[in-house]
């Protein structure tokens, strides 16, 4: 992924024994400049609905404001802001601590756009949380956004890496971004050149016509139904991770269950949803819960005790030459050796969470969820309606993966590289 | 890396033969292994050997010859057939629990997910040292290896000789009294391996370590080693051991020195005996 | 202490015809015992919790219904979902075929050529970022209710795995393997056939794992909006609409769903020991 940035193959920079990212003044790798730039965006987009549902005047009009209604929602905007805030700050400090390049200037930039986002938060933490309303009838909300904004772009500072975007953009999306443009003007095209039927392929700029006005109504679904997958996801990744760290312990044993998990995985789960149905309620979001807590289970389960048995034997002979106790195997080796093992699976789940959550609604659940409306708006043929559910359930899917993965890039730094290189 | 003489000082472990209490000792050793077929391979047989303090003992051999055997035997990874161990005046087992010896193997085996400080701060951390300690050892173990400015890099970006002495500076850093190696620079070009060598001779002279050396490169044995012990193929037994009397401090131009290409006529001698 | 574990790991056994079957026979053994396990602790469950048929038919029950038919002088329930089951598995089979198909294709494609995988790749990823089975509903009407619509959507999901893996293998190519081949002067369907595609096999029976999994999923769900009568998911829905009347009817659907589930991935993993023969033990852990 990182040709462009890192001019030397991996086996050519151990033998010359120079780092690339050790250059002064040299862009951020790309791996690293790709997350960061994501949650860069993220913080802007959480900061402006943030402010739609802070503001008095936007909260009860705009559309931003009704879709974000739920206060639960904002609850886990403004967490998802926090951690984004933090990964962004950390990401900068990480960075300019290994390239040597902080000037005086950019840490008090660094300190003071730190400081205003903090207070941002604690004024969103005070409407969210606590349910007070200081002034959110004033112009004081506006300027906070603002302030929060700009704070944001201050320790992103994308126009650092305006050359990286656009070797990024000519280079390696170009052949993405034309197909993808070419794609949706001929769609367009072709649906009035051959009169193609509305209920057989809306078109484009339908299709984006509907989703905007209906996104509130939206939101509130798909916030309905991503809650399940959260908690199934919570859950399930849990037992999974607990289960499989005890199973681990015993290695005889996890050996000799390791098939029948794997095998149990194969089962279609999504088929008992009828019996979690039964079990917990039509519309109780247990039962919704329940499927994805088993969907998500079995991966996590399986990849954690691949990851503890998958030590190479030398790291264990070196442990066992300092007589390390098995608590210190565990915590100082298997553990951290397990751990990229244990985010890929739990990136697996997050989509896997999103499937269950939609799908278990196939078999009946509460109005109130998107997988429901997907099934009746698609039998009742209102396909720019079903296009803008599967848009709206992609885009939260995808924040999930994101932040999900952004986190295993705050936990494990070293993985990017090592990563990399096996590539 | 440039000092082209390691400054040795410790001229009193110039002598070939050491007298005194062995530091190490093995007796009778034997070792058999049991292949999945249902053979029995006998590895080592009743080999004796024995090593002083301070010493630079190479143990070299054909492939397969059980040097390494020999070594982990000694570091208490394996238990031999038959025959006794002695490490530090105990046996391998309670030697290993007293953190008697740093193993150094072919790879350099450094964690991922440390940077280079914390790799070396790892036994010390096992070993339940503070915090402050550690990081003190750690750093002046860097310096000794001449790394210092490398200590928050990652392993990956480290070249594969870098690796190595970080590796080295890793067994080092609880002062053990004997630094058991296997094979070391097997993986590394012939020209980073020779400057290997005169780093480790430096660390060796500045520290007092009894060194054990496991390698197939009859060079590198002559030029590192107070004693070279020669060992047969397949089963295992040491067929001469012999003493390398070549002033220190060594640098370069020892290699082109007669009594080195002497010395390594000998030990090629004893290898096809 | 490491009483020479290392050595014995070193050593690869060796597969001859009676160590296979003993192997097989072995494992249809354990797999019996796990199965007798996993009734006594339901039925354990069931006791100890005095749950009713609602919550928890007896294992009993699911089997007696299964042998008993729904309407008079019809056939029994087992036949009936087996049938059903079957259906559901040729949809399924199909569909996996399918996907397989497009995914290693694709996964050649963008393995020789560079711009195809930058500008279609990315795309293939996102596929499978959107919830595929909302697309389910649609595929039916544009390909109508039939069961070859089924087998498209159990295809979408599918080619994925495949496609990503397969590319995955196919680039895990050593280079000097690569040089060897080169200094042959071997053409590029040359390598591909004997370098490229043996290289890929054990990434591309994981893939073909997940995937025959992924399409009896696709294939259950696409039944749903498809208003198909013979296959699995619409005996699913009707009995769970008639729960009240007999649990273990859904339970025993259920179970049929489990089997066929169990049946499509043992067969790709029979597939894969007899193709993947040079295989160490310790490469399992990918």
């Amino acid at each position: 992924m990182s040709e462009q940035v890192v001019p030397l193959s991996p086996a050519q920079v151990s033998e010359v024994g120079i780092v690339p990212a050790e250059v002064p003044g040299e862009a951020l790798p790309a791996e690293q400049g790709s997350s960061l730039d994501g949650a860069a965006l993220l913080a802007l987009a959480a900061i402006t609905i943030l402010y739609h549902a802070l503001d008095a005047a936007m909260r009860q009009n705009s559309p931003p404001g009704l879709a974000f209604r739920d206060v639960y929602l904002r609850r886990v905007l403004t967490l998802v802001l926090a951690f984004v805030v933090i990964a962004l700050v950390a990401g900068q400090r990480r960075w300019e601590i290994k390239s040597q390049s902080t000037t005086a200037l950019r840490r008090v930039v660094l300190w003071i756009s730190g400081g205003l986002l903090a207070l941002f938060l604690l004024y969103v933490v005070s409407f969210v949380f606590l349910g007070l309303d200081i002034l959110t009838d004033s112009v004081l909300p506006a300027v906070a956004e603002y302030a929060a904004l700009l704070s944001v772009m201050a320790l992103w500072q994308p126009w650092q890496r305006l050359a990286f975007y656009r070797s990024l953009l000519l280079g390696k999306y170009a052949p993405a971004v034309v197909i993808f443009v070419s794609v949706l003007v001929l769609w367009q095209f072709a649906i009035a050149l051959f009169d193609i039927k509305q209920f057989l392929l809306p078109a484009p700029t339908v299709i984006l016509g509907t989703f905007f006005d209906i996104y509130p109504r939206l939101v509130g679904q798909a916030w309905f139904t991503l809650q399940n997958a959260l908690w199934g996801f919570a859950v399930g990744c849990s037992a999974g991770l607990l289960f499989g760290l005890i199973s681990a312990r015993f290695v005889g044993f996890s050996k000799a269950m390791l098939p029948y998990a794997v095998a149990a995985n194969s089962i279609p789960i999504i088929a008992f949803a009828p019996i979690m149905n039964q079990w917990f309620g039509l519309i109780q979001p247990a039962s919704k819960i329940a499927v994805v807590t088993v969907l998500t289970f079995f991966p996590v389960m399986i990849n954690t005790v691949r990851g503890l048995s998958s030590v190479p034997p030398a790291s264990l002979e070196l442990m066992r030459s300092y007589a390390a106790s098995e608590w210190n195997i565990f915590r100082k080796l298997r553990l951290p050796a397990a751990l990229p093992y244990i985010f890929s699976a739990l990136k697996v789940a997050t989509t896997l969470a999103m499937i269950g959550a939609i799908v278990a609604e196939y078999f009946g659940g509460p109005l109130t969820g998107l997988g429901v409306h997907i099934k009746d708006d698609a039998g009742l043929s209102r396909f720019p309606v079903v296009w803008s559910e599967i848009i709206i359930a992609s885009l939260l899917g995808n924040t999930f993966y994101f932040v999900v993965s952004l986190v295993e890039r705050l936990v494990m730094p070293w993985n990017v590289a090592v990563r990399n290189q096996g590539d | 890396m440039t000092s082209s003489v390691a400054q040795d000082n410790a001229s009193d472990r110039f002598s070939a033969t050491a007298t005194g209490e062995p530091i190490v000792s093995l007796k009778h050793v034997t070792q058999r292994f049991n292949t999945p077929t249902g053979q029995v391979v006998t590895a080592l047989q009743d080999v004796s050997l024995d090593i002083y303090p301070g010493e630079f003992l190479s143990i070299i051999g054909p492939s397969g010859c059980g040097k390494s055997t020999l070594l982990r035997i000694v570091a208490d990874l394996l238990t031999p057939s038959s025959g006794e161990a002695t490490v530090n005046g105990k046996p391998p087992h309670q030697a290993r629990l007293n953190r008697d010896f740093g193993m150094v193997f072919q790879a350099a085996v450094l964690y991922d997910w440390r940077t280079v400080l914390k790799n070396i701060e790892l036994p010390l951390e096992i070993m339940k040292y503070p915090p402050a300690e550690r990081t003190e050892r750690a750093r002046a173990m860097l310096n000794l290896v001449e790394l210092s400015e490398f200590e928050s890099h990652y392993p990956w970006q480290l070249s594969g000789g870098m690796q190595q002495r970080v590796a080295i500076a890793r067994a080092l850093t609880f002062k053990p009294p004997i630094l058991l190696m296997d094979e070391p620079f097997g993986a590394l070009d012939e020209m980073t391996r020779e400057r290997m060598n005169i780093e480790l001779l430096k660390i060796w002279s500045k520290t007092n370590t009894t060194v054990i050396f496991v390698t197939h490169s009859i060079q590198e044995a002559v030029y590192l080693s107070s004693r070279v012990a020669v060992m047969s193929a397949r089963p295992g037994q040491i067929i001469s051991d012999i003493p390398i009397p070549l002033p220190r401090p060594r640098g370069p131009e020892t290699r082109d020195t007669e009594q080195f290409f002497h010395l390594v006529s000998e030990v090629r001698a004893g290898l096809h005996t | 202490m490491l009483p020479e574990t290392s050595n014995k790991q070193a050593a690869s056994p060796i597969h001859t015809f009676s160590t296979t079957l003993r192997d097989a026979a072995r494992s249809v053994a354990t797999f019996t015992l796990v199965l007798l396990f996993i009734v006594v602790i339901w039925q354990f469950v069931k006791a100890l919790f005095q749950l009713d048929s609602f919550t928890l038919p007896d294992v009993g029950d699911i089997l007696g219904v299964m042998l008993k038919p729904l309407q008079a002088d019809k056939a029994a329930l087992g036949i009936l979902l087996l049938n059903a089951g079957l259906f559901t598995l040729r949809e399924a089979t199909l569909g996996f075929m399918l996907g397989a198909a497009v995914g290693f294709m694709l996964a050649i494609v963008f393995a020789h050529s560079r711009l195809m995988q930058r500008g279609l790749m990315p795309f293939v990823v996102a596929s499978q970022t959107i919830p595929i089975l909302a697309i389910a509903p649609m595929v039916v009407v544009w390909l109508r209710a039939d069961w070859l619509s089924v087998a498209v959507i159990a295809a979408y999901l599918t080619f994925f795995p495949v496609a990503i893996n397969t590319l995955r293998g196919l680039l895990s190519v050593s280079p000097t393997a690569l040089e060897l081949m080169e200094s042959y002067a071997a053409s590029r369907w040359q390598i591909l056939i004997k370098l490229r595609i043996p290289t890929a096999l054990p990434y591309i029976f994981t893939a073909l794992k997940i995937s025959a999994t992924a399409s009896v999923v696709g294939a259950i769900i696409g039944e749903l909006p498809s208003g198909i009568q013979d296959g699995l998911g619409y005996a699913i829905l009707n009995f769970n609409q008639y729960y009240i009347q007999g649990p273990a009817r859904l339970w025993a659907t259920n179970l049929m769903a489990a089997l066929i589930g169990l049946v499509a991935f043992g067969v790709i993993s029979l597939t894969e020991r007899l193709v993947v023969r040079w295989k160490s033990p310790l490469s399992e852990a990918r």
